[in-house]
């Protein structure tokens, strides 16, 4: 019972030429770098003949070197990196560099070698009025080095998920200065397949049970719906409720006087003469009245 | 769990049936040997104590002992040889084992934290980069990323080095390697009806021909082709019409016979084989996957440049050049994803339009304008509003 049959999912002509499965290998090249496996990396740039950018892979190497020794909770190379920036970071509202400045003088303070502290908080002076209640909190703790931050009512400061949660801002910033998306392209798109391949075969193998054409194309739709769920969400999509068709640049959304969004080709439909009255609810309106809306 | 019995039943074919067929193999290979070595000295054995109870002829000590020793040998080598054998399918059933446990661990009902169904996952994408590398001919990659992935149990890299070898020295014109894989793979070829010994054998009397040596050309017919299935006749007949043309004749189908590309078929030949073989599919599962992922995520807003969405990997070549000729994943209901911060707009975080058209979720509106003392910027347009302006929309 244990048969191989994912050939009738794929198509031909998408990942047939050298070029194509050469972009694909671009693709695999840059998960390889975001997840730091650099030889592995260079490996498939020698033996697929690719060509990538230097800057981009420079960008990668540096990234993840600066994350590892977030990891290993030296915070070193993060804060030169969020100095250098801060003008961008300020007018993305980002307080990373605070956090990243509030971990390095909590990691000073439990060593217990509190004139380093003292001389480390002169760099949180700098928000002092913006964040000040934050700071206020850090000062504090210098009342309890003696019996110990875990015992004080500032122990939540200790928590180990501070560290990861600053690691992931650094990522998140970094990548949005930089124009990278965040997530390796190539696992997203992978997830997702997992995700509808078994429900493809089994409808394949219904399809040709019941001798249906079972070619999928680009003028067709896939015959299932999928929801990957909102991690892997980019785009609103928004189906006309009346005509459950999905609405695109030829067939926007549109919006009613009394609030009810359905799509152009469906009030040209509803139209007679120029008045117009909500399927909803009981509101009358003009023809002209309705506006386009952008999701 | 029966979502997830689905996800292994489509995906992980391969993960199981290779080991397994190596293992049978090997275990028909083992028995042949074991078999061969047993009615050897049982011939061995027979000869003795015939000539012992031989009661016409004497035998010397000396005869006796060399003898003894030959059976003694014989026994040896059957011993040496079933322990590898033994080995070597131990070897495999670890594998098989291996893999079934890797399974079952991600199959354990209610007894997985998401972190180790994540960590399961990314392991699944190795594999599947591992086996998209093998067969692209990416030895060194592969190589280098099961070892650094851990996953070395988890793939098959020994079945495709073997494959490798074979494809190096056909693009390399020698067809040794080529013919002793098919000796070994004798039975499973013929189950298959494979044309590959044939064609190989072919080429080899072509290339005989192409450096003159017809008598040698006709001797090695004789020897190899005779024997070939009736339905190549055809086949054979064309080749042998070769012996009455010199190698750089315009004739069109003698002059395609005698072209090198028929080495690079013959290379591809080969790996079809190889792959049906071990019950390997011809596309690999990252491309078949891949595609499915690309077609589920594919929405008409990728192609429309200012719609796009750099977190999106259809939006962003060269993902968004392959997937052009894919489906597109249809949706009857509808989604929202407010823009200003990322999250679903629905009843706990409903739509709102501003004045220009655009629309966002409450939550992000009423947290521009708390911030701001009631005005809202719009994201995109930069326009500002009070936060009276923004309007409900009702999505059924």
């Amino acid at each position: 019972n244990f048969t191989c049959d994912i050939h009738g999912c794929s198509q031909e002509g998408v990942l047939d030429t050298a070029e194509q499965v050469r972009k694909l290998n671009e693709v695999a090249c840059e998960h390889f770098l975001r997840q730091g496996r650099l030889d592995v990396a260079r490996l498939l740039v020698e033996e697929g003949g690719l060509v990538i950018e230097q800057s981009q892979y420079n960008q990668f190497v540096q990234l993840n070197s600066i994350l590892e020794a977030c990891r290993a909770r030296n915070l070193g190379p993060a804060l030169k990196w969020v100095t250098e920036h801060r003008r961008d970071l300020e007018a993305r509202n980002s307080q990373l560099e605070f956090k990243l400045h509030r971990l390095q003088f909590l990691s000073l303070l439990q060593t217990g070698d509190l004139q380093a502290a003292l001389e480390y908080s002169k760099n949180l002076a700098l928000y002092s009025t913006t964040l000040k209640k934050e700071v206020q909190q850090l000062m504090g703790c210098f009342l309890y080095t003696s019996k110990g931050l875990g015992q004080s009512p500032y122990a939540d400061l200790l928590d180990p998920v501070l560290l990861g949660e600053a690691c992931d801002e650094f990522m998140r910033e970094a990548c949005a200065l930089l124009g990278l998306a965040l997530n390796s392209h190539l696992a997203a798109c992978l997830s997702v397949g997992c995700q509808a391949l078994p429900s493809l075969l089994q409808i394949k193998a219904v399809m040709q049970q019941r001798q249906c054409p079972v070619v999928w194309s680009s003028t067709n739709e896939l015959p299932i719906e999928i929801d990957p769920g909102l991690e892997y969400q980019y785009h609103s999509v928004f189906a006309c409720p009346i005509l459950r068709h999905q609405c695109t640049l030829d067939n926007p959304p549109m919006r009613l006087t009394c609030g009810h969004v359905i799509s152009k080709e469906a009030i040209e439909r509803l139209v007679t003469g120029t008045r117009l009255k909500c399927p909803y609810c009981p509101v009358e309106m003009n023809s002209s009245e309705p506006r386009q809306i952008h999701f | 769990f029966f979502g997830i019995m689905a996800d292994v039943k489509a995906l992980e074919h391969a993960t199981l049936k290779v080991p397994y067929e190596l293992l049978n193999k090997k275990f028909r290979s083992t028995q042949k040997t074991i078999d061969r070595e047993t009615s050897s000295i049982v011939a061995v054995t027979n000869d003795f104590s015939a000539r012992i109870s031989d009661s016409g002829s004497k035998m010397t000590v000396g005869e006796a002992n060399t003898m003894l020793d030959n059976v003694v040998q014989r026994l040896q080598s059957l011993k040496r040889k079933a322990d590898d054998g033994l080995e070597q399918e131990l070897q495999l059933v670890d594998t098989c084992k291996s893999r079934l446990e890797h399974l079952g661990d991600y199959v354990k009902e209610g007894r997985l934290t998401v972190s180790s169904v994540q960590s399961w996952k990314r392991k699944r994408m190795d594999r599947m980069l591992v086996d998209h590398c093998l067969r692209s001919g990416f030895y060194d990659t592969a190589v280098q990323l099961a070892k650094d992935a851990d996953i070395e149990q988890l793939v098959d890299i020994e079945v495709f080095m073997v494959s490798r070898r074979v494809e190096d020295s056909l693009a390399s014109k020698d067809t040794i390697p080529c013919l002793s894989w098919c000796y070994e793979n004798k039975s499973k070829l013929r189950k298959l009806k494979s044309t590959l010994e044939f064609n190989v054998r072919v080429q080899d009397f072509i290339e005989l021909i192409k450096v003159g040596k017809r008598m040698d050309a006709v001797r090695y017919a004789r020897k190899h082709l005779s024997s070939a299935d009736s339905s190549l006749l055809g086949e054979v007949q064309s080749a042998m019409c070769l012996l009455a043309f010199s190698p750089d004749t315009e004739c069109p189908p003698y002059k395609k016979l005698f072209d090198p590309v028929r080495w690079d078929d013959l290379v591809r030949q080969f790996r079809q084989d190889n792959f049906a073989l071990h019950q390997l599919n011809g596309q690999s599962l990252l491309s078949v996957t891949l595609q499915a992922g690309l077609s589920a995520l594919k929405t008409s807003q990728c192609y429309q440049e200012e719609q796009q969405n750099i977190d999106c990997p259809v939006c962003v070549k060269p993902l968004n050049h392959l997937a052009r000729p894919l489906p597109f994943a249809p949706f009857t209901q509808s989604r929202l994803i407010c823009h200003a911060s990322n999250t679903r707009m629905n009843e706990h975080n409903p739509p709102m339009v501003l004045p220009n058209g655009y629309v966002y979720g409450r939550d992000a509106l009423f947290a521009m304008a708390a911030s701001s003392n009631g005005v809202i910027t719009c994201p995109r347009t930069k326009e500002r509003f009070q936060r009276k302006d923004a309007e409900k929309v009702y999505i059924m």
